[in-house]
């Protein structure tokens, strides 16, 4: 229950969706099932006839009459609910594409017919051939014995009414015209209406309590067939209104499909369970009517709270869809705002270290470039956490020549926490672009490999970078051997250290240590990996703003 | 931190040099997360004549950054390892030290109400902003 209303909530986002998508998919999925409920409900209505039928053409009188105070069902009126029950179905073969079914339109015709003929034979007590005796004998070849309590065999005039007003709305269930389609509606709802006013009729005894009552006489079996025929004619046509009402995947579809379903079956109910105390002399007719009230007013209080819960559930999720949504919101301000600062102090530290105005552009480009690879790394992994080797390959490998091949690397495979990824993508792009400049991915030191190796003990990460081959000093103008050239980027401008050693130190936890050896630049870092718990990295809003505080 | 803001600033900064003097030569405990702001601040601070006692990165640092005391204001970024300076925030005005905070957030309401009273400096800021707020603390 509670599922279906949360699903309704999920995909009240989806509502304003176009067209040709997964939600219309599932509506026709929904849809074919509806048409199969209309199937199923409309061959409730031509198996009550069906039985009907056989009761009168065997003797076996509980087949057409349950009891004698529940009506019978006389053989016309069986067969004209076979013939809806069966037009209906024909109808939902074609009636989705909204095209008429030509033969299910014949079929409720000729019900039409016949239940007019039975009007009219009750209006002027006439006998023509759709007459109760004579029908008979067509049908049977003998006189049928009376049942107790009717007048005669001839369709109700309550029966007839109702039939034949669910004939014309099921005549027209193919049809696009929207006057025909408020025929229909109207023409169904009346029916549905008398068919209720006889089931709850005989649920208070009154059928036959007075001559107008026995003249809207309608049998509780062929209540039950036509209130199968009107569900399956509502269901039939999923396009209309009313059954995309109930057939909705929002909220207002869930609880009508709960609470329908109960509100047509419950008077059924009631009124069986009324007639058999009558019957066992549990109850009589004022403390029965007393109890029936009462049983309807208690159902309708538990439906109604059972659907206002489902309805203030469904709400609350809407509520704290909204506020999650307002929440993101201000965090995707925060997250730009915190961007742009950290992009300006970038851009003045690199300002305030810039030997000219070229050292500024390439400097600021690259580490810019740097923390948007790690961005967008961090927003493929949707900022959960990202891989070493996915930083390697997005920030140090497009450095390391053709195919990366001047990077040796080797480590296990090690999930970086959303915190520790834009610390380590600036630091490993210093140390790429620096050993571009200066160092073993230079072009003039093409012997020059950089190897990168990791591991993590105790969730602690240990990195180390160590360059080799680097370009070799070049002899200055006074023959004396000038500084290493691995020394000169990240060790003469002192900026990009700083920046390493800074980041990983302040912002991690960590150690970064770069030193100038023989071979070239070393650089090892030291990262604890699982923050102290006192890390939560979560704002006093509650929500998890590790990777968006940045 | 030689940017056009600090530079152009003596002329109004001499209108507002009365609120703007007793800036100079404080002591400021920074607890900002992010290395590169904390570094652009210090060089902010710096230029308006603040000494930094202490830069730290987490609200169990900031604590015990204000234990060890030295400083005569705290400027706070809200949202930084651990949680909310908030506590920290508590902790300095408890000693009857003046606070700032830096934020990203915008109009929102980042801090509980009894904080409401320090002022409160959005992301990104120039020098004379810092300087502005920093004033505004003091004088709360």
């Amino acid at each position: 229950m509670s599922d279906g209303l949360a699903m309704a909530s999920a995909d009240h986002a989806m509502a304003k969706a176009p067209p040709g998508d997964p939600q219309t998919q599932r509506f026709d999925g929904l849809s074919v099932r509806a048409q199969s409920i209309a199937c199923l409900c409309a061959g409730v209505g031509v198996l009550t006839g069906y039985a009907a039928l056989i009761g009168h053409a065997l003797l076996i009188p509980v087949l057409h009459n349950w009891r004698h105070d529940l009506g019978t069902v006389v053989p016309n009126t069986a067969l004209v609910m076979i013939a809806l029950g069966l037009a209906v179905m024909m109808q939902v073969g074609s009636g989705f594409t909204g095209r008429m079914h030509k033969a299910g339109i014949g079929l409720s015709i000729f019900c039409l017919c016949m239940m007019i003929g039975a009007m009219v034979e009750h209006l002027f007590n006439w006998t023509i051939w759709l007459g109760e005796t004579k029908f008979d004998d067509m049908l049977f070849g003998r006189d049928l014995p009376l049942t107790p309590g009717h007048v005669n065999f001839r369709t109700g005039f309550g029966a007839a009414m109702t039939f034949g007003l669910m004939s014309i709305s099921v005549a027209v269930l193919g049809t696009r015209s929207t006057v025909w389609l408020y025929i229909s509606t109207l023409c169904t709802v009346t029916a549905m209406t008398l068919s209720l006013i006889f089931v709850m009729g005989h649920g208070f005894a009154v059928s036959d309590a007075s001559i107008f009552w026995a003249k809207l006489d309608m049998s509780l079996q062929a209540t039950i067939g036509s209130m199968g025929v009107l569900v399956s004619a509502v269901l039939a046509r999923p396009d209309r209104p009313a059954a995309r009402t109930i057939l909705s995947h929002l909220a207002g579809g869930v609880t009508a499909r709960r609470l329908l379903p109960v509100c047509v079956c419950a008077p059924v109910v009631l009124a069986i369970l009324y007639s058999l105390g009558k019957e066992f002399a549990l109850i009589e007719y004022s403390s029965g009517t007393a109890i029936m009230t009462a049983m309807v007013i208690v159902m309708m209080t538990l439906m109604v709270l059972v659907s206002s819960s489902a309805l203030n559930r469904s709400d609350r999720h809407r509520r704290a869809a909204e506020a999650r949504q307002t929440r993101l919101m201000n965090e995707l301000d925060h997250r730009v705002k915190n961007n742009l600062a950290a992009v300006l102090a970038l851009f003045d530290q690199t300002v305030a270290h810039s030997r000219d105005i070229d050292a500024l552009q390439s400097g600021f480009r690259e580490r810019l470039v740097a923390l948007a690879r790690a961005h967008e790394a961090l927003a493929e992994s949707h900022w959960c956490s990202v891989s070493i080797g996915t930083m390697i390959d997005t920030v140090v490998a497009p450095f390391a020549g053709p195919g990366g091949r001047r990077l040796l690397r080797s480590g296990p495979t090690t999930e970086l926490p959303a915190n520790a990824v834009l610390p380590l993508a600036v630091t490993l792009s210093e140390l790429a672009t620096n050993a571009t400049k200066y160092g073993a991915f230079n072009h003039s030191a093409s012997l020059g490999q950089v190897e990168l190796k990791w591991e993590t003990v105790n969730s602690m990460l240990m990195l180390e970078w160590v360059e080799r081959g680097g370009p070799v000093p070049q002899r200055g103008a006074d023959g004396a051997t000038a500084e290493p050239p691995v020394t000169r980027g990240i060790g003469r401008r002192g900026f990009g250290v700083t920046l390493i050693e800074g980041m990983i130190a302040h912002e991690l936890g960590g150690r970064a240590e770069v030193r100038f050896e023989a071979g070239g630049l070393r650089c090892s870092i030291r990262v604890p990996l699982s923050p102290d718990p006192d890390d939560t990295r979560t704002d006093s809003r509650g929500l998890d703003v590790s990777a968006l505080r940045r | 931190m030689s940017s056009p803001s600090s530079n152009d600033n003596p002329k109004p900064g001499s209108a507002i040099e009365p609120s703007a003097s007793p800036l100079s030569a404080k002591r400021v405990l920074l607890v900002e997360d992010n290395f590169m702001v904390a570094t652009a601040m210090q060089a902010m601070l710096a230029s308006l004549g603040l000494e930094v006692v202490a830069t730290v990165a987490s609200v169990a640092e900031g604590l015990a950054a204000v234990d060890r005391g030295g400083f005569d204001i705290a400027l706070l970024d809200v949202s930084i390892i651990g949680g909310s300076s908030e506590a920290v925030a508590r902790k300095v005005a408890d000693l009857g030290l003046p606070v700032a905070f830096v934020t990203g957030y915008g109009a929102v309401a980042v801090v509980a109400n009894d904080l409401h009273r320090w002022p409160r400096l959005c992301k990104p800021f120039g020098a004379a902003e810092l300087r502005a707020t920093l004033g505004e603390a003091l004088r709360a």
